[in-house]
């Protein structure tokens, strides 16, 4: 059996450092190659050769670039490994479901893409939710299921969740099903007693946002009446982090993306810092994510910039959360099955209607949904459009060696042309590969 | 993607490389990260769509 180099090797190098890495983009694996075997794994992966021509000496070096899939077997092909990964369905079977009780919100933040219309789900809506898990479990047979509260400010429905997932607990029990909940929201309605009542329904992460510094914070997220939300977020942070892993979203434009980092400094200032084992903060971009934020433009930073910040933010975070393994918190290139759960079978985004929408970003126009939750959606054009979205047809992704880390970036944007993000995936990570596994390097070694 | 070199591996040049060399290096420490199947995963994000994504 003959082996090759695979595809998706990249050498990373420090100048005249002794040591070498290399970083496989199909499996994920980074390698340390010290000076003393590096010609021995440079002959490995730039030659064929049969494993048992080589000497036994070698050829423990050689199993283990096998292993962490450096070199291959010739006659695989590795692009079917990442279609077989692209077209299969997840594993365990995972049934991924979005649910929207309102689009109302208590904030009026200057970026947001909905206009939150006064919108609440309804008990018939409920009650088709259930009805539709039913059936992925009998067609799909599904044996997980991952249920995402998203909003307009979903905890304004508290009473809706509360109901709505004791009865999918119920359901799940009875088919032996494993389950799990995560939250979206603003934090400010977190207090004792929601904590409380969310731990009781299997919400394991909430994601908050919080723009960093008070002073930003309250000029782009005021409650409706215009008055600041900092203080009660913050207070929603502290208690909600004792019982779950608080994604914290920050969300950044040009002019505050430097105050960001001053924020890390001051979260002692703020009373997270002793929490921080629970907290990840991360920083989103402010932007046109749908027409109805166009006005973010002049205020957006560069897509073609942007990873350069979010290098930056791992960095000093990585700093100052020194006693939490790196491995957990910097963004290290990961390996997607597809681009994004939009266009998976396994996933769908319920509206308070119930109507069906295959991403996130569009539910405030009612015109893009594929259907209603009671009707055959997987049949309806705009479902299909997502969900037959085939990465493949695209000669470029099929050539290009980012592909298993990238899987042809968001395909939203891909479908809108004129989109702000338009081609940012492509340039992302031919960019920022070799910075991001450098830093990594610097920061775990 | 650049087409493989088809020529065989130059065994003498690898036999060359003193054995106690390679007996002093633990082959399974040279992990920074393991592939995919070994990561943890403590900070999955609610959208997965990772960093390509900016919802």
């Amino acid at each position: 059996m003959t082996y090759i180099s695979s595809n998706y090797n990249f050498w990373i190098r420090f100048g005249e450092s002794d040591t070498s890495y290399l970083f496989n983009s199909l499996q994920g694996g980074l390698l340390r190659i010290p000076k003393n075997i590096k010609n021995i794994v440079e002959e490995l992966t730039n030659n064929c050769f049969e494993l048992n021509d080589i000497p036994i000496h070698i050829k423990k070096i050689a199993k283990l670039l096998i292993n962490g899939g450096f070199i291959v077997l010739e006659n695989i092909s590795e692009l079917n490994i990442i279609k077989k990964r692209f077209f299969s369905p997840p594993n365990p079977k995972t049934f991924y479901l979005t649910i929207i009780p309102t689009l109302n919100c208590n904030l009026r933040c200057t970026y947001c893409y909905q206009r939150h219309l006064d919108i609440s789900m309804s008990q018939e809506v409920c009650r088709a939710i259930i009805k539709e898990i039913k059936r992925r479990i009998k067609s799909q047979n599904i044996k997980v299921l991952k249920v995402e509260w998203y909003g307009g400010e979903p905890l304004l429905k508290l009473g809706l969740i509360k109901n709505l997932s004791r009865n999918i607990m119920n359901l799940v029990k009875e088919n032996n099903i494993f389950y799990e909940a995560s939250l979206v929201s603003n934090g400010t309605l977190l207090n004792s007693k929601t904590v409380k009542i969310l731990s009781k329904i299997c919400i394991k992460r909430i994601q908050i946002t919080l723009d960093g510094l008070p002073e930003i914070h309250n000029l782009n997220r005021p409650y409706i009446d215009g008055t600041a939300s900092f203080e009660d977020v913050i207070r929603g942070i502290k208690k909600a982090s004792k019982r779950f892993i608080i994604n914290l979203r920050i969300n950044v434009d040009r002019y505050s993306i430097k105050k960001a980092f001053e924020f890390l400094d001051k979260m002692e200032k703020y009373g997270i810092l002793k929490i921080k084992k629970n907290i990840r903060p991360y920083i989103a971009m402010i932007g046109p994510l749908t027409p109805n934020c166009l006005n973010t433009c002049e205020r957006a930073i560069d897509p073609k910039d942007w990873y350069f910040y979010v290098l930056k933010f791992q960095q000093e975070l990585c700093k100052r959360f020194s006693d939490i393994n790196p491995k957990e918190i910097f963004e290290y290139p990961k390996i997607f099955q597809k681009p994004c759960g939009a266009i998976s079978e396994w996933s769908v985004c319920v509206h308070p209607s119930g109507k069906i929408f295959n991403c996130g970003l569009e539910i405030d126009n009612l015109q893009l949904s594929g259907g209603f939750i009671w009707e055959p959606y997987w049949e309806h054009p705009i479902y299909k459009k997502w969900t037959k979205y085939n990465i493949f047809e695209n000669e470029q992704c099929v050539i290009c060696r980012y592909l298993p880390i990238c899987m042809g970036g968001c395909p939203k944007h891909t479908f809108n042309k004129e989109s702000f993000f338009k081609n940012n995936a492509c340039k992302h990570w031919y960019n920022y590969l070799e910075p991001t596994i450098k830093k990594f390097i610097k920061i775990v070694e | 993607m650049e087409e493989k070199k088809k020529v065989g591996i130059k065994l003498k040049r690898l036999s060359a490389i003193p054995l106690e060399e390679l007996k002093k290096i633990k082959l399974n420490d040279l992990w920074v990260m393991e592939p995919r199947e070994k990561w943890p995963d403590p900070k999955a994000r609610l959208c997965g769509s990772g960093d390509t994504c900016f919802a």
